[in-house]
């Protein structure tokens, strides 16, 4: 049915978004409101005290005798808070207002392994429930507008996240895609993509194969074509997690109809030499966003770009006796952006005294945060991706 | 001639119990019945050697002493040491006779998953799983428990009395042994203390429990209340059969096919359990049964990278004598041995396989055999130790590499039965069978050249991919 049709036909469309067909969701988005959500994952449990910094509590320095940070290794924000010093690149991010930082964020019944506490967060369950796909995956399935293109969210690595992985669909990783595409013209692949027939293969690992063969042949020749010209604006560090920020800056700039961009940075397990590790890796992460953001700035994206950034879990309040830290429980969450509503401090820090056996308590559920960039954000019904209601918040 | 019910059952025995037979050994195996080839592979197991590439023992602790220059030397040569432990290893899995056992060897790698930056650390729990790799978990365990390795992965030397430390516990009932769900966050408290003191010497290397660091007060874990150290913990874990369940469940899994069926794994770790965790008869149970040898059971997994290797390798008799190619080699296909993601170690399956991974797993093969330059750039979460570039970690976009590798066509060629055409080569290669408008696109053999072809074609079919 053309637009014109279906306009003159239904009389007065109903306000929700649920009763737009598509075709006209579509068209909405083409006229530039199409939001770009940024998942940065810090792998391994980073360490929020030790990031932004509550200098003015003495029981952070109690519980701390090694590990604290001292007053020259500090940037104080406030009264009551502090980044770390590594993180002293943010600091224009901060006074500009493009920072929220959202404290005491977690669930109930923490899970303090990694392995279990990483799935919580990609696949958005509660702690005892066992989910095999990831909250992007379950996005791309919702039937989002753009969600069947193949690309419509990538992560900047070599291999995907359970996050980004669906019932049905699933995001599309790749770290060049001029690299990629080249692989796939090959003649005797190109062939077996054209040959191939789904009902000839009746094994599923068989048939798996065969359809990401496909499926990467044509995505590869979308992205490669549509990025080739793009440019990214300013400086960017030499280092890893950079050059991924780098890449999603050229993804945006290039008018993807990607909706979700995915990307990590790991080493953050600090068991033990924490202030090392630790630092050096939240100077790389700072940096990276940094740049990023004003490469979005440049581009006049800045609006409607989100990036948010997560650990699965926080660390216990007091060090351990090998200067590190053990797995805790609630943690900072970070949003960069210019359309933040709420800057700065979202929500107060949890308390240093009132533990749950050593950890911190949490106040916001990660799942609410999930919601509200779902529905506020990437506009869907948030209950078809979380099989839930949540109550949203307001940082947007 | 199409290739014998024999010679197929044989190659998929070699592809799940080894690392694949090369052609010319086709001829001696299958002629014997594949039960008592399962025999045969155990006995070429029973003796075997350690890897001994690293002859010292690093000393930690001068370190507090050195200064930069001196620190950077021991850096560079610690990293080349742990790039030696790795290819030692790699070159042991292509070309060792005691196939099974560097089989089984690389599974309890995955199992008891582990990073150390101490060259002579990884060697020596590599070879605690060598030793017990056909034999006894319980001995497994306790050796891997006690491994300065493993003590020193998980936290155990900092797990002290006034502050234990939960990290070598959690791990322990998780992931070693009973698995989740199976325990109570007490119990892993309580384990914890059991553990305390657990921890080696600093100038040997050799297990000790410290004294003064251990808590030896009456603790209560899974219902037993008494000073428990931490092999009571050990006894009182595989005592559950649960635990037998566990570990069999994951052999199954590596061994047969992706879900199987719940009976069948319950049959199995009951006698697991009863004799008193005999790998060596679990294994044979498995490789003998019919259930292992079922249609379904065939192809029916996805190589993981090592084992894509190991293949192309003993499949085509080519070699790598350069140690940054086989390196890097495992870096870009996503699994370095001796680098596992996390203590959970590699998930497998599916999740080796996305866009990006699958095509060069398609052209791995032909990349090697012509010596051929891959373009792509390496992940972030390698330790310094893998990765092969300049200090200071500085990204290189857009790197090629050359694999240096030596490969011969005149001999890979000489080793293939004459009469075999297109169908034959490909039911020798491929342990699945591609649909025939598939196999149509490869190359019908006439004559050498397009032997050739056939040959790189059939190794970059989806269906090398799986085992």
């Amino acid at each position: 049915m053309k637009r014109r049709d279906f306009i003159k036909q239904s009389g007065l469309a109903a306000a929700g978004t649920l009763l737009v067909p598509s075709f006209l969701k579509n068209s909405f988005f083409e006229s530039g409101g199409h939001k770009k959500l940024v998942i940065v994952q810090l792998s391994g449990g980073n360490d929020g005290l030790n990031t932004i910094v509550p200098y003015n509590n003495q029981l952070y320095y109690d519980a701390r005798k090694q590990l604290a940070l001292k007053e020259n290794e500090l940037v104080k924000l406030n009264e009551t808070i502090a980044f770390n010093k590594a993180l002293e690149s943010l600091r224009p991010v901060w006074d500009q207002g493009l920072m929220t930082i959202l404290n005491g964020v977690g669930y109930p019944n923490p899970d303090r392994s990694h392995f279990r506490s990483l799935d919580i967060w990609h696949t958005a369950s509660d702690a005892n429930e066992y989910l095999n796909s990831g909250w992007i995956g379950r996005y791309l399935d919702s039937d989002c507008p753009g969600c069947e293109n193949a690309a419509a969210a990538i992560e900047v690595d070599d291999s995907l996240s359970l996050a980004m992985k669906g019932n049905r669909r699933s995001g599309f990783a790749v770290k060049d895609p001029a690299l990629l595409q080249r692989v796939t013209k090959e003649p005797f692949f190109a062939g077996i993509a054209k040959s191939y027939i789904p009902a000839m293969l009746n094994e599923e690992h068989q048939g798996y194969l065969y359809k990401v063969l496909v499926d990467t042949a044509s995505t590869a020749d979308f992205l490669a074509s549509k990025t080739k010209s793009v440019p990214s604006a300013g400086e960017y560090p030499d280092a890893a997690f950079a050059k991924q920020m780098k890449q999603v800056a050229r993804f945006i700039r290039a008018d993807l109809p990607a909706s979700v961009y995915y990307v990590s940075l790991g080493g953050f397990d600090t068991h033990s030499n924490q202030r090392v590790r630790q630092d050096r890796l939240l100077k790389q992460w700072a940096d990276g966003i940094r740049a990023f953001l004003r490469d979005m700035k440049d581009a006049g994206k800045l609006d409607d770009v989100l990036v948010m950034t997560f650990s699965e879990f926080g660390r216990r309040v007091s060090e351990n006796a090998s200067g590190g830290t053990d797995h805790g429980t609630a943690n900072n969450l970070f949003l960069f952006g210019g359309g933040l509503q709420k800057k700065g401090v979202y929500n107060e820090m949890p308390s240093l005294q009132n533990l749950d056996n050593g950890d911190l308590l949490y106040s916001i559920d990660f799942k609410r945060v999930y919601a509200t960039l779902l529905e506020k954000w990437l506009k869907v019904d948030h209950r078809k991706v979380l099989s839930r209601d949540f109550p949203l918040l307001d940082f947007v | 001639m199409a290739l014998s019910k024999e010679q197929i059952n044989t190659l998929h025995l070699h592809a799940r119990a080894g690392f694949g037979l090369p052609v010319t050994q086709l001829e001696d195996w299958s002629k014997m019945p594949v039960t008592a080839q399962v025999d045969r592979l155990f006995s070429e197991s029973e003796s075997f050697t350690p890897l001994t590439v690293i002859k010292d023992f690093g000393r930690p602790e001068k370190v507090k002493e050195m200064n930069d220059a001196e620190r950077k030397k021991l850096r560079v040569q610690k990293k080349e040491e742990l790039q030696q432990v790795n290819t030692a290893w790699m070159k042991k899995i292509f070309s060792d006779k005691a196939q099974l056992r560097e089989r089984m060897t690389y599974f309890w790698h995955g199992h008891f998953a582990c990073r150390t930056d101490m060259p002579w650390f990884a060697q020596a729990l590599n070879n605690v799983l060598r030793k017990h790799a056909l034999g006894s978990f319980k001995e497994m365990l306790k050796e891997v428990a006690k491994s300065p390795a493993m003590l020193q992965f998980l936290n155990n030397q900092q797990n002290r009395k006034q502050h234990p430390n939960e990290n070598f516990a959690r791990e322990l009932l998780e992931l070693f042994t009973i698995g989740r769900g199976n325990y109570s966050e007490t119990d892993i408290r309580e384990a914890a203390r059991a553990f305390t003191g657990w921890s080696f010497d600093r100038e040997t290397g050799e297990f000790r429990i410290r004294e003064k660091a251990h808590d030896d007060d009456p603790k209560t874990f899974m219902g037993v209340t008494r000073n428990l150290g931490g092999e009571d913990i050990i006894e009182i874990v595989l005592a559950k059969p649960d635990t037998a369940l566990f570990i069999t469940r994951k052999i199954c899994r590596f061994l047969v096919a992706e879900n199987p069926e719940e009976k069948t794994i319950e049959s199995l770790a009951d006698s697991f359990l009863k004799s008193g965790y005999d790998i060596g008869a679990l294994l044979k149970q498995i490789l003998k049964s019919d259930w292992f040898y079922a249609e379904t059971n065939r192809g029916c997994l996805i190589k993981s990278p090592v084992e894509l290797l190991a293949g192309i390798v003993r499949n085509t008799g080519l070699t790598m004598h350069k140690e940054e190619s086989l390196i890097y080699i495992q870096r870009m296909l996503g699994q370095v041995l001796f680098y596992p993601p996390n203590v959970a170690g590699w998930p497998g399956g599916k999740s080796w396989i996305d866009n990006s991974s699958l095509m060069l797993r398609l052209r791995l093969a032909s990349l090697l055999m012509s010596n051929g330059v891959i373009e792509a750039e390496e992940k972030d979460d390698m330790p310094e130790e893998f990765r092969s570039n300049e200090e200071g970690g500085t990204a290189t976009a857009g790197l090629q590499r050359r694999f240096e590798t030596q490969f011969n066509w005149d001999s890979f060629i000489a080793g293939l039965p004459a009469s075999w055409k297109r169908d034959e080569l490909a039911s020798f290669f491929l342990r699945a069978q591609p649909p025939s408008n598939i196999l149509s696109l490869v190359s019908e053999v006439k004559d050498n050249a397009s032997r050739k072809n056939a040959l790189v074609q059939i190794l970059s079919l989806p269906e090398y991919q799986l085992t």
